[in-house]
């Protein structure tokens, strides 16, 4: 390095020097009075860029996170709907307990009330094999008591009696079946009639008022229970309502068809009167 | 050994009749499966142990019922002794012949019992009885026979096998 060079270089450096001197003592000057001129054109020229890499930086992070979580996500979800799962199934356990347990308070008072005399509750455990008959076969049979012609009840009402009863179980015939009839009296004006099965209505788990004569002046909403006549049913069990009256032609007589008030179809315990044979 | 796949067949389709279907049941309506099994057993053996099966069936149709007995048993015995005289005329091991048969003798079977329980007492609508219980139940019936078909021919294979 020659010594023109190297006088060259001391004067870049002093000139440097100078420089850097100035411009630190502008940058104290600037910074006590608040005012950066510097970091403002910088800032102003840098915002856009630094915002717009940031929105970048954030959304391209986003959806790397929203990539690693979805796998926690996935096995999070999948635990909550088993427990959903587990939760509606012990909701429904419990909504079943809670029926049941209605439907067996009602038998309970019925019975300790005394009013039917002795009786046994039992339990539906089968259905009459074929499609043309409302026969059903219950728990308990002659060793508990139970003999043919024995009344079966709900706390809703008359359910039917019972057509052959054998050692640990009963057949029951329900009074919407085709061969059932009833003496039956009409509650709000004491008109005596016959509750009969029909195939066609026991379908729909309705039966007929026959015997009605047209001065008895039914009304739908008259309730219908047992005559006591015919020495079967003992009187005064509900047995329905009359839904719809049908006049005959002669007008003579004509007939009401009664909704029971017992839901066959839900039917799962009754109570058996026992008559004592 | 002889009897009992027949007598547990019994059992099982008594126990499913009366407690289970009850759970399928479809317009109303329950199929008969113990009569669906003395159709398919009797096309498919034609034997007098067929017939002996149907009287069986029959029976167990009739305690079940709670109604007179004596009716299912007569039917049932009728219906396995037509099908085993014409297993060998018509019958080819196929299950949609059973089918078949199983649809018309079910009409057959329900109508007698309609005409004996209802008709005779003037109680009773035909119509509805014909399109509400008889038409359905063949129907499901015959369904129903392409699920008791397989199980009756297993049953008589493994006879056959114990006879041997």
């Amino acid at each position: 390095m020659t010594q023109r060079t190297k006088k060259a270089w001391l004067i870049f450096a002093i000139i440097i020097l100078v420089i850097s001197v100035a411009f630190m003592g502008i940058s104290f000057a600037t910074s006590r009075g608040g005012v950066n001129p510097g970091d403002g054109i910088f800032g102003a020229v840098l915002k856009p860029f630094q915002s717009g890499i940031s929105f970048v930086c954030e959304k391209v992070g986003g959806v790397f996170d929203f990539f690693g979580d979805m796998k926690a996500l996935k096995e999070e979800n999948l635990e909550l709907r088993e427990e959903v799962d587990e939760l509606s199934g012990q909701n429904r356990e419990l909504l079943n307990y809670r029926k049941e347990n209605e439907r067996l308070r009602q038998l309970l008072e019925l019975k300790e009330s005394g009013i039917l005399g002795e009786t046994v509750g039992c339990e539906i455990i089968a259905k009459d094999p074929g499609n043309w008959f409302d026969i059903f076969t219950i728990d308990k049979g002659k060793n508990h008591g139970i003999n043919v012609n024995d009344v079966v009840v709900t706390a809703k009402g008359l359910v039917g009696r019972v057509v052959e009863a054998g050692p640990v179980s009963a057949k029951v015939v329900s009074i919407i079946d085709a061969a059932s009839s009833v003496g039956a009296i009409v509650t709000r004006t004491e008109d005596i009639a016959i509750v009969d099965g029909e195939l066609a209505l026991g379908e729909e788990g309705l039966c007929r008022l026959n015997y009605v004569t047209s001065g008895a002046g039914l009304i739908p909403g008259d309730t219908i229970e047992t005559s006591g006549l015919g020495g079967i049913y003992p009187k005064g069990i509900l047995i329905g309502t009359v839904t719809e009256i049908v006049d005959n032609i002669s007008g003579l007589s004509g007939y009401a068809i009664i909704k029971p008030a017992v839901d066959f179809e839900r039917i799962r315990e009754v109570l058996v009167i026992k008559q004592g044979k | 050994m002889k009897y009992v796949f027949l007598t547990l067949t019994v059992f099982l389709l008594s126990i499913v009749q009366t407690a289970v279907l009850g759970l399928v049941e479809i317009f109303g309506v329950i199929p008969n499966l113990l009569l669906v099994s003395v159709i398919c057993y009797s096309l498919m053996r034609g034997d007098l142990r067929s017939i002996i099966y149907g009287s069986v069936v029959g029976f167990v149709l009739d305690i079940l019922s709670g109604k007179m007995v004596g009716m299912n048993l007569l039917m049932c015995t009728l219906a396995a002794l037509l099908c085993a005289c014409l297993f060998e005329t018509l019958f080819n091991n196929n299950s949609f012949v059973a089918a078949v048969f199983v649809l018309w003798i079910t009409a057959l079977y329900e109508l007698l019992i309609y005409v004996f329980y209802f008709l005779f007492w003037g109680n009773g609508d035909f119509l509805f009885a014909i399109f509400n219980k008889i038409i359905p139940c063949a129907i499901y019936n015959a369904v129903s026979a392409f699920l008791i078909y397989p199980i009756m021919r297993k049953i008589s294979l493994l006879e056959k096998t114990d006879n041997d």
